[in-house]
């Protein structure tokens, strides 16, 4: 069985592309994000069309404590490792809350 | 303007070109947006737009809110056991055949584009080549998620939301935003259909042929030639077919039955120039047409059966800048044959240049207040939009339209008056009734909506 590739927040624009890309070549796929029903169509999208196994993690990128069992996840649903991985975060808070905010700036 | 919801001004225009207007697009990525765009944003009203493949401006609402659809162009699920599909309103016919047909599976009823999406399609109530046997969309649609004018999430089916669920088929999204939609698909042997194509005459020997011949086809529609005249009016091809079974193909097709055949799409690069549909390359075009089809049977794609028009990328650009208008009509049965004749004649006469021409059956009406077909013959003619103003000749095809108790597609029409909506939708007054309960503050609307007085109060 192909090693999945995972997608951190694989419900943007890009990640959308990416996802659908990898799926119709048949790559199996672990999409994370935040936004659990989202990441759940994009799943059920890519296992419909390409008849792909895809799993679903929920994850926020920005809490330090989720990244690790983000990790401890991936590595229970893949044992034989991964084949890549490709995150889509991005983040673009407001200009006068950079500025006054030390702690917006800070989790950038 | 509220900073959750980006939008920016576009100049939008139909499949047909005209008219282009300036909206402000938004475009939501999920379906909390959707509900705060039709409840919240600052425009006046709001309507969403799937592939924009209507002719006219009923997908366009100018300086107001236009809300696409295309990040809702998700598979929820296929159960290839039972053939039903759930999946998002932006999604295309033709992305759904490239996953179903592989897997035995068809829409039952398909439009002559598979470039529309599935919001669209249940929008305009969409019908197809058997809508003589088979009805229109609506006979596959189980259910479908719906936002309305008040911002509410609702469910529509036959037994939930009953009179919503028949408003919004046909209803030109007036009745709201469709999110998801649940679709019952039918088997098939094959990704080929068995095509018959017959050379007809005259009209009268279409009619004839159509009228006492297509109950025994599944699927049928005639070419008509419009520059033909005097004992000529109305020569046409009619293809008819069948789904085909696997005995019917050839041993290649037969060996992988469910493959779809790629085929080259080429593009019209741009506009062409307005005289490049003159009237003599028209006639030899139609010429060619008539000759390179002659009576036979045989295996043909689906995709070449159903959507002849889709081979070529942007085919709407032939018509030059100023782009095509379509005028589509149905008449009663009883005096299909009278009806069709008057209007070819006046075309004819107007040298208003439609040079070809879609006619077919239909079968009995539904009960959506606003869906087209009714029992009769349906007939759609293009025209290049040039030189002369079509207003007149519209206006008299109109009149000619009512008197024989027919009506016009609304999906289509860029022209038609307000005078003649109530004479050709009866039941109009009932969905602005259900319309006006689910829209209390007037948030929904169009461009069309508001020329032919759509939404007005009773």
């Amino acid at each position: 069985m192909k090693r999945p590739v995972v997608i951190v927040a694989a419900t943007s624009g890009i990640g959308r592309a990416i996802a659908r890309r990898l799926a119709r070549e048949g790559t199996p796929l672990i999409l994370a994000g935040r936004n659990e029903a989202a990441a759940k169509r994009m799943a059920a999208d890519c296992r419909t069309r390409f008849s792909v196994d895809t799993e679903v993690l929920v994850v926020d990128m920005l809490n330090p404590a989720e990244i690790q069992k983000l990790i401890n996840r991936i590595e229970e649903l893949a044992p034989r490792g991964i084949r890549g991985l490709i995150t889509c975060q991005g983040a673009m808070p407001d200009q006068q809350e950079l500025i006054s905010e030390p702690r917006v700036f800070q989790s950038l | 303007m509220n900073s959750s919801l980006p939008a920016s001004t576009c100049s939008l225009a139909g499949w047909g070109l005209a008219p282009k207007q300036s909206c402000v697009v938004f475009r939501p990525e999920r379906e909390e947006q959707v509900s705060e765009i039709i409840t919240s944003a600052p425009t006046q009203t709001v309507l969403s737009r799937g592939m924009g493949r209507s002719y006219g401006d009923a997908a366009l609402n100018q300086n107001a809110g236009i809300i696409l659809h295309e990040r809702f162009d998700h598979f929820l699920d296929f159960d290839d056991e039972t053939g039903i599909l759930t999946c998002e309103a932006g999604l295309t016919l033709s992305e759904i055949i490239d996953v179903v047909v592989p897997r035995g599976f068809f829409l039952p009823v398909t439009p002559g584009t598979q470039f529309i999406s599935i919001g669209g399609a249940i929008a305009a109530d969409v019908h197809g080549k058997n809508h003589h046997l088979d009805g229109t969309i609506s006979k596959q649609l189980i259910d479908f998620r719906l936002i309305t004018g008040d911002g509410q999430l609702r469910n529509c089916s036959r037994t939930e939301n009953a009179e919503l669920f028949w408003a919004t088929l046909g209803g030109l999204g007036l009745t709201g935003a469709i999110l998801q939609a649940r679709l019952q698909l039918r088997p098939v042997a094959s990704a080929w259909m068995t095509q018959e194509t017959i050379k007809c005459r005259d009209l009268e020997t279409l009619l004839q042929r159509t009228f006492e011949e297509d109950d025994r086809y599944e699927y049928s529609v005639a070419w008509v030639d419009c520059l033909a005249r005097g004992h000529s009016m109305g020569r046409s091809i009619l293809l008819r077919a069948n789904a085909a079974s696997i005995k019917d193909l050839s041993p290649k097709a037969g060996g992988d039955p469910y493959c779809l055949p790629r085929a080259l799409r080429p593009t019209v690069p741009f506009h062409l120039p307005s005289f490049a549909l003159n009237p003599l390359n028209m006639k030899i075009f139609n010429q060619l047409f008539w000759m390179n089809h002659p009576d036979r049977k045989m295996p043909v794609p689906l995709r070449q059966y159903f959507y002849p028009l889709d081979r070529i990328n942007r085919w709407n650009r032939v018509y030059g800048r100023s782009g095509v208008s379509q005028y589509q009509f149905v008449i009663p049965a009883g005096s299909c044959a009278e009806g069709i004749q008057e209007i070819l004649e006046t075309v004819s006469a107007s040298r208003g240049a439609s040079f070809l021409a879609v006619l077919k059956k239909t079968g009995p009406a539904n009960q959506s207040p606003l869906s087209f077909p009714i029992e009769g013959a349906s007939m759609a003619l293009d025209f290049p939009n040039r030189k002369r103003d079509l207003s007149e000749l519209f206006a008299r095809l109109d009149r000619i339209v009512v008197r024989y108790g027919g009506r016009v597609y609304l999906a289509k029409d860029s022209s038609l008056g307000a005078w003649a909506v109530p004479e050709m939708y009866p039941a109009l007054g009932r969905f602005q009734e259900i319309q006006r309960k689910y829209d209390p503050d007037e948030r929904l609307g169009s461009s069309l909506s508001r020329r032919l007085n759509l939404l007005r109060p009773l």
